[in-house]
């Protein structure tokens, strides 16, 4: 195993700020806080070569969890160990094996021309030379930074300074990689290469990706298995797949009528299938699970009894189910 | 189409074959240091590269700065040229005492600049994690980072009044010559220790980083004659601030003032063991750090 948490958990004594003046005042003079929960009693485990995608909504204690494993922060309690280190405990030893990439803020110096940053991060991760020129030009095929190694990090765009960013990450050929919505605000493009040289890093060097996202679709594209998360606590782990499965397999039938809907025939229509129906202006809509219920033979017993003009079957996108998951985990 | 567009941005660099010499890039990287301290130099020269480039900004930094201390002098040579003495302190002897504090002041502001930088923008905007995520020690990247060669013209100030001051006093020995740069050093330690332990507040408590700003006001009075003030006053910058370890204590040996040798002796333990003990606090507080926006 290359990540073990066991029962990993995270609090933060959380004060809320009071009002007013005399509010800061009794403020200055209060000791703890709340406690707030982050990430609550986390199991998993990640094999070498994986790529997991952490989703959740925001607040899930997605990047609690990540910044845990790469050493950033202390766990308050349960045991965390990767590759055999205790990320936090050897914190410089850890780091040198991970990249670590945020998607919200640069780790290059602000004021240094990229290629600059580029030879600082060789030097402390110790990259032959040799080596280094390799990576350089890999990069530069892959994410095309070369006319940007000599412009300033302040002065990159957003795609720009991502890729460059994701460069940095991957300076020492790091066998772990750590992306935290590496690609939030980045355009189809740019949001295609990252994702292609995450792939075929994994595909070639085996690296192993752990990847925090928003973007479905990335997880899609990247992860083999996925980490539903909330509260800190992990909801479902498994492949898209089974996620997908496990989130419902939900269809919806979209049937227009002639003239007004009768719900008494509509009821009628419906007598004894596993189907919610909603109602809307000369529309009908039906939900139902693909496992439970053909949409032929609802069609069929629909057109038998209403006056149907026109009809589409839509799978329910990964987004809304997850969206529906969190409603009803919740509820 | 994708081929001639780069080229216009530049040199074609996927068109090299590989293994032919050259530097593809035109990065000036010499490979992996040989030592971790011929690391933190590469590192720190970078940073002053990047800090002479705004010349503008450096110029005006310096004169700034060289002007407040400028000041002070005025300040003094005014003072001395209607009273001979205070309190049995002569011209020449406050301005060597003067010297060394301003030559401590000085390199404690190229070196450690980074501690005003701590709280806003390491601990509050969390830029301590990118610092975390290298393998090297979270202090000195800080200290490098905001490396200040700006106020190098004060440490140079502080070794002119220094010399200025020289004549008017009696020779000093050949040890106290070899000492002195082990003074000031240990002087920086002591400034540099003491406002460290005081910034480790900053992971405890959430503020601005006004609290060091405070303490550092108070180490203005390393440059006067600890019998000048009043007792209680003399006790505090001795055993609670101890900024009379900065230059007073070692400078009084040199004036051949004994009452106060016992000082100058411990002064180099004062300032390595405060600033080891403020390091390994400061190391311990790191643990409490809370990124922010988890």
């Amino acid at each position: 195993m290359l990540i073990e948490a066991h029962q990993l958990r995270r609090t933060f004594s959380s004060f809320e700020r009071r009002q007013g003046l005399s509010g800061a005042v009794r403020d200055l003079f209060r000791t703890g806080g709340q406690e707030r929960v982050a990430v609550e009693g986390l199991d998993l485990r990640v094999r070498p070569g994986e790529v997991v995608g952490f989703i959740g909504p925001n607040g899930a204690g997605k990047s609690t969890t990540i910044k845990m494993m790469t050493g950033v922060l202390a766990p308050s309690s349960g045991t965390l160990r990767v590759g055999g280190l205790e990320p936090h405990r050897q914190r410089q030893e850890h780091v040198r094996r991970i990249g670590v990439v945020y998607g919200q803020r640069t780790q290059l110096w602000w004021d240094l021309a990229v290629i600059e940053a580029f030879d600082l991060l060789a030097g402390i991760f110790e990259v032959p030379a040799a080596v280094y020129r390799q990576r350089l030009e890999l990069f530069d095929r892959e994410l095309g930074i070369g006319p940007l190694l000599r412009q300033p990090v302040r002065e990159l765009s957003l795609g720009q300074r991502m890729r460059c960013d994701l460069a940095a990450a991957l300076i020492h050929a790091p066998p772990l990689l750590f992306l935290d919505e590496p690609t939030i605000g980045l355009d189809v493009e740019v949001k295609r290469r990252i994702r292609e040289l995450v792939a075929r890093l994994n595909r070639e060097e085996g690296t192993t990706v752990l990847l925090t996202t928003h973007d479905l679709a990335e997880v899609e594209a990247l992860c083999p298995r996925v980490v539903l998360i909330d509260h800190g606590r992990i909801l479902l782990d498994g492949s898209v797949g089974e996620l997908r499965e496990r989130l419902g397999g939900w269809r919806r039938l979209v049937v227009e009528l002639e003239g007004e809907v009768d719900p008494g025939a509509l009821s009628a229509a419906l007598e004894g299938l596993p189907v919610t129906p909603t109602l809307t202006a000369g529309q009908v809509e039906l939900r139902f699970r693909r496992s439970e219920l053909s949409a032929p033979l609802l069609i069929q017993a629909l057109s038998a009894r209403l006056p149907v003009r026109d009809l589409s079957v839509e799978e329910e996108d990964i987004e809304e189910a997850v969206a529906r998951f969190y409603g009803e985990q919740r509820a | 189409m994708r081929p001639s567009s780069r080229s216009v941005h530049g040199p074609s660099f996927g068109r090299r074959p590989a293994g032919q010499p050259g530097d593809t890039f035109g990065s000036g990287y010499p490979g992996p240091a040989r030592s971790r301290l011929g690391l933190w130099l590469r590192y720190a020269a970078m940073r002053a590269k990047v800090r002479l480039a705004y010349r503008g900004d450096f110029a005006l930094h310096a004169l700034g700065d060289l002007l407040v201390a400028g000041i002070a002098i005025v300040f003094l040579v005014s003072l001395f040229s209607h009273i001979p003495h205070i309190r049995g302190w002569s011209f020449p002897e406050i301005l060597f005492l003067w010297g060394m504090g301003e030559v401590s002041t000085g390199l404690f502001f190229v070196l450690f600049q980074g501690l005003w930088a701590l709280n806003q923008q390491y601990l509050l905007r969390g830029e301590m994690d990118r610092v975390l995520l290298r393998p090297l020690d979270p202090y000195g990247q800080i200290m490098v980072d905001h490396l200040n060669l700006e106020d190098l013209p004060i440490v140079l100030l502080g070794l002119a009044m220094i010399g200025w001051a020289l004549p008017g006093l009696p020779a000093f020995s050949l040890a106290q010559w070899l000492l002195l740069p082990l003074f000031l050093l240990c002087g920086v330690l002591v400034l540099a220790g003491t406002l460290t332990l005081f910034s480790c507040l900053g992971f405890l408590i959430h503020h601005r980083g006004t609290a060091i700003g405070v303490v550092y006001q108070a180490s203005a009075f390393n440059r006067y004659p600890l019998d000048i003030f009043p007792r209680p006053l003399q006790r505090l910058l001795t055993f609670v601030l101890p900024f009379a370890f900065i230059a007073f204590f070692p400078a009084s040996w040199y004036l051949g003032r004994t009452e106060w040798l016992l000082g100058a002796a411990v002064q180099p333990l004062v300032g390595v063991g405060l600033f080891v003990g403020a390091r390994w606090l400061w190391g311990r507080a790191l643990r409490r750090y809370r990124s922010p926006g988890s």
